[in-house]
């Protein structure tokens, strides 16, 4: 009775486990392989790096000098650039691994656990007699739970293919960081950040960075549902239609290249008339010219300030937004960009 | 100085909102900071949007998408960084009544 207790036990643990390996294995010291030709090709590559960098008197971390070496940072860039893409493809081949051993080795355990399960549950039906039912019970009770907690405990309840997709999407980001950052410069993005994110690109292929994100997953739900509790006052603004989206829009362009123009000294004045005349065929609405007189406005189309004309302009049009004053709106945006687009003298 | 808008929840679309937003944008001279589910004080289901007050930038220049998850997020703002497109917010709207995933982007200067 103690041997089939302990086998029992024994055979839980076994079956429901199968062994989970976290991460994918990168042997960088492995000697007589490909990796080991890597690893002098890194050395080389460094080298280059802190001379092209640094130029001939430095000494680099090998302790190596660069005598010969011109300083030439495009050079020590392309000399980083190449050093990073030619240690991912490694990472790249062992997530691969990693990832098929991963499939296969749950898939398999699973399955043999499924037939001890579907069989004893089978046996249960055709098996005569109290004790052996219960402990043929017991038994099954016994390894449902141990594989419920396997998955708990090992797996975080995750199923295969929602853990390699999270760490294709963590790995995808980091890869995308790494090629955006590539763009950069050496003063920048130092190789000491490059090999950095070699690392990091590493570990977003792992199942610890895999739970951990899909935890983020969760909290970022649990916030979105919090924010649904957020009581906003005010008025509604109802959805825009595309010609009032294209007088808005315009307008905002036709400001923003008038501040270009007033920034530049060649075309200030050009853009101070432009903006006067803007203010003058506004004074000329009486509804308008009301609103130009307010305090927090105050302009008129003799103000001289360039800049102040435009605030004020920006003022006004803010002012009206916030209220949904549709038709004031469009008035001055169609005055605004009726001047603006208007060849100049 | 930070502006708040509030949208109907019968938005017709993702287009309709960023076309709306947009609007607020360029009619606000502001940039929008985020988009949230709220109510309003009837209770009723509103798109909550925060915009802050900027100028000089790309305003009412914007690329909505809908997201599935975090990850999937993260993708796209990895893949709209590299064309120089940045995030500007990440967060939730009402299109045609239903909540929904919205990931932002400002359209790279021309």
């Amino acid at each position: 009775m103690t041997t089939i207790k302990l086998t029992l036990l024994l055979g839980v643990v076994f079956l429901s486990t199968a062994c989970p390996k976290y991460q994918p294995a990168v042997d960088f010291k492995n000697p007589g392989t490909f990796i080991n030709k890597l690893n002098v090709h890194l050395k080389d590559a460094q080298h280059n790096y802190e001379c092209y960098r640094f130029g001939p008197n430095h000494v680099d971390a090998q302790g190596r000098n660069c005598t010969g070496y011109v300083q030439d940072l495009a050079k020590a860039k392309a000399v980083r650039n190449e050093l990073l893409e030619s240690a991912l493809p490694f990472i790249d081949n062992a997530y691969a691994d990693f990832v098929i051993d991963l499939q296969a080795g749950r898939d398999r355990a699973n399955f043999v656990a499924d037939v001890l399960e579907l069989g004893t549950t089978a046996t249960v039906g055709i098996t005569n007699g109290d004790r052996p039912l219960q402990i043929l019970g017991v038994g099954l009770t016994a390894f449902r739970g141990g594989r419920r907690s396997a998955d708990l405990n090992f797996f975080k309840e995750q199923t295969t293919p929602v853990l390699i997709t999270k760490m294709d999407g963590n790995r995808a980001r980091v890869r995308s960081t790494i090629l955006a950052r590539e763009q950069t410069s050496v003063d920048d993005y130092p190789l000491g950040a490059a090999i950095s994110d070699i690392v990091d690109y590493y570990n977003a292929g792992t199942l610890v960075r895999a739970f951990t994100e899909l935890q983020k997953d969760t909290a970022f739900l649990t916030k979105q549902s919090e924010a649904e509790v957020l009581v906003r006052k005010g008025v509604l603004t109802p959805e825009i239609t595309k010609e009032a989206h294209d007088l808005r829009v315009g307008a905002q362009d036709s400001l923003q290249r008038l501040l270009r123009e007033l920034n530049d000294a060649a075309t200030k004045d050009s853009a101070t008339k432009v903006l006067q005349n803007i203010v003058a065929d506004l004074e000329t609405d009486k509804d308008v010219s009301l609103i130009l007189k307010k305090p927090e406005i105050n302009v008129t189309s003799h103000d001289t300030d360039g800049l102040k004309l435009r605030e004020s302009l920006i003022a006004m049009r803010r002012g009206a937004q916030l209220v949904n004053d549709t038709a004031l709106l469009n008035k001055i945006d169609q005055v605004i960009v009726e001047h603006e687009s208007a060849p100049r003298p | 100085m930070l502006l708040p808008r509030k949208y109907p929840k019968n938005m017709s679309s993702l287009n309709g909102l960023r076309l709306t937003c947009e609007g607020d944008e360029g009619g606000l001279t502001a940039k929008l900071v985020s988009l949230q589910l709220a109510k309003d004080e009837e209770n009723e289901d509103v798109t909550a949007a925060d915009y802050e007050v900027a100028d000089g930038l790309n305003l009412g220049h914007l690329i909505f998408e809908e997201f599935t998850t975090e990850n999937d997020a993260n993708s796209r703002t990895a893949i709209h960084v590299t064309q120089h497109e940045p995030l500007v917010c990440k967060g939730r709207a009402f299109i045609a009544g239903q909540a929904r995933n919205v990931i932002v982007f400002r359209q790279a200067t021309v």
